[in-house]
């Protein structure tokens, strides 16, 4: 298979995996390695085979990449159950409805997206960040299309919410 | 009126209502402060979450490009086994005949099974984990095929570090997940799979291996083959 109609391939979803990247590691340098290391994997499947819907495959190599390179480093995310978390926040009394969220920076809209419980990190990563539909990201996670909305309202609501709180804590 | 505010939102916001239902859950939005908040907050925290979006700085294109360049192609593996030499079987038939059998042994015979194989196969005949070391990651979600996690230990099989997941399903079938750094190696006879992975699949007696090396180290091991596929498929390996 020609490497070229690879590397154009690659690089129309560079923003994508990019972006998968920075949310699935803590730095951007460890960003930049696992999105090297998804190009290199993809390469050789690519030259065996293209597949049908690149953008999808290269997103569940590097998804699994990331996951193997928690399992090497003995890190994951955090896995903290959102049920819980939610019920801490509204014990908190705290009110998100008409919280201006504007101040939040990206680095703490990003550590927050970071400390969400794995699968609903996932979902955001790739539906709300990466770009990925539904459809598509239920098939790189190998979820059920309603399990994986489900991920992704719960883990957008812990966000709104423990922003919010957040943003609260700062102004006082 | 009884309702799941938390997954009425879910679906609303993910497009997953035809048009009538979504008219009608947009008209109830107006009167249920439950489900406005439930819909306002994933609204938020999707925008939220958009917000962190960024282009890909333009030294990893450059990177990209050059990793690209610089990745020499593998050359293919010959397994197929040489023919033996004509020109020794009028002198040494006896030894050119023991001399194919025994290559025939070690490259394709199917009997020189990889240990790290021998093992897996074994520790799944005898409902064995590869050891008592607490695995790294949770257990692989594969509730999609009604497979629940009856157990997982990591150890090490033939100096390969190993972590195995049991699973069974509703009618007590079994399929255990073996995860690697590693790639395993391939097993005598195994036939490759389509698709872009190079996956293979082998049978050793009742017990069915399929094997992953990308995008992930894998071997899942079952007794019925549909259901390893779909394990593997679930996985996305295949």
């Amino acid at each position: 298979m020609d490497d070229a109609e690879f590397l154009d391939a690659f690089t129309e979803h560079l923003d994508r995996l990019h972006n998968l990247s920075r949310s699935l590691t803590s730095c951007p340098q460890d960003a930049e390695d696992l999105v090297s290391e998804t190009c290199l994997l993809a390469l050789g499947g690519w030259r065996r085979s293209p597949p049908d819907d690149p953008g999808a495959w290269f997103a569940t190599i590097c998804l699994n990449a990331a996951r193997s390179s928690y399992r090497r480093q003995s890190v994951r995310p955090t896995e903290v159950p959102a049920e819980q978390w939610l019920l801490d926040l509204a014990d908190d009394g705290v009110d998100t409805a008409g919280a201006a969220l504007t101040a939040v920076d990206v680095r703490t809209v990003r550590e927050a997206v970071r400390r969400l419980p794995g699968p609903q990190l996932e979902a955001i990563a790739l539906m709300d960040l990466a770009g990925y539909t539904a459809a598509q990201t239920a098939r790189i996670v190998g979820a059920p299309r309603g399990t994986v909305l489900a991920r992704v309202h719960r883990g957008r609501k812990v966000l709104a919410q423990s922003l919010a709180a957040e943003r609260e804590e700062r102004t006082r | 009126m009884t309702h799941d505010a938390e997954g009425d939102a879910a679906r609303f916001l993910g497009g997953d209502m035809l048009p009538p239902e979504r008219e009608a859950f947009g008209g109830h939005l107006l009167r249920c402060a439950e489900c406005w908040a439930e819909v306002e907050q994933g609204r938020r925290g999707r925008s939220l979450a958009e917000s962190t979006r960024t282009a890909a700085p333009a030294a990893l294109r450059d990177h990209v490009r050059a990793l690209v360049e610089a990745e020499p192609r593998q050359p293919v593996p010959l397994r197929r086994i040489p023919p033996p030499r004509r020109l020794l079987l009028p002198l040494g038939v006896p030894v050119a005949a023991a001399a194919a059998v025994a290559l025939i042994l070690t490259l394709g015979g199917g009997t020189t099974e990889p240990p790290s194989l021998r093992q897996a196969v074994a520790d799944f005949t005898a409902q064995r984990l590869p050891g008592a070391q607490l695995p790294d990651l949770s257990a692989p979600d594969l509730s999609q095929l009604d497979l629940q996690p009856v157990g997982a230990g990591g150890g090490t099989y033939a100096g390969l570090d190993v972590d195995g997941y049991a699973y069974r399903d509703p009618a007590g079938r079994r399929v255990v997940v073996y995860l690697s750094d590693e790639p395993f190696p391939e097993a005598p006879g195994a036939q490759l799979l389509a698709g872009p992975d190079g996956a293979w699949v082998v049978e050793r007696g009742d017990v069915i291996i399929l094997c992953a090396r990308v995008p992930h180290a894998l071997l899942v091991v079952g007794q019925d083959d549909r259901l390893v596929r779909s394990a593997a498929s679930a996985l996305g390996v295949l």
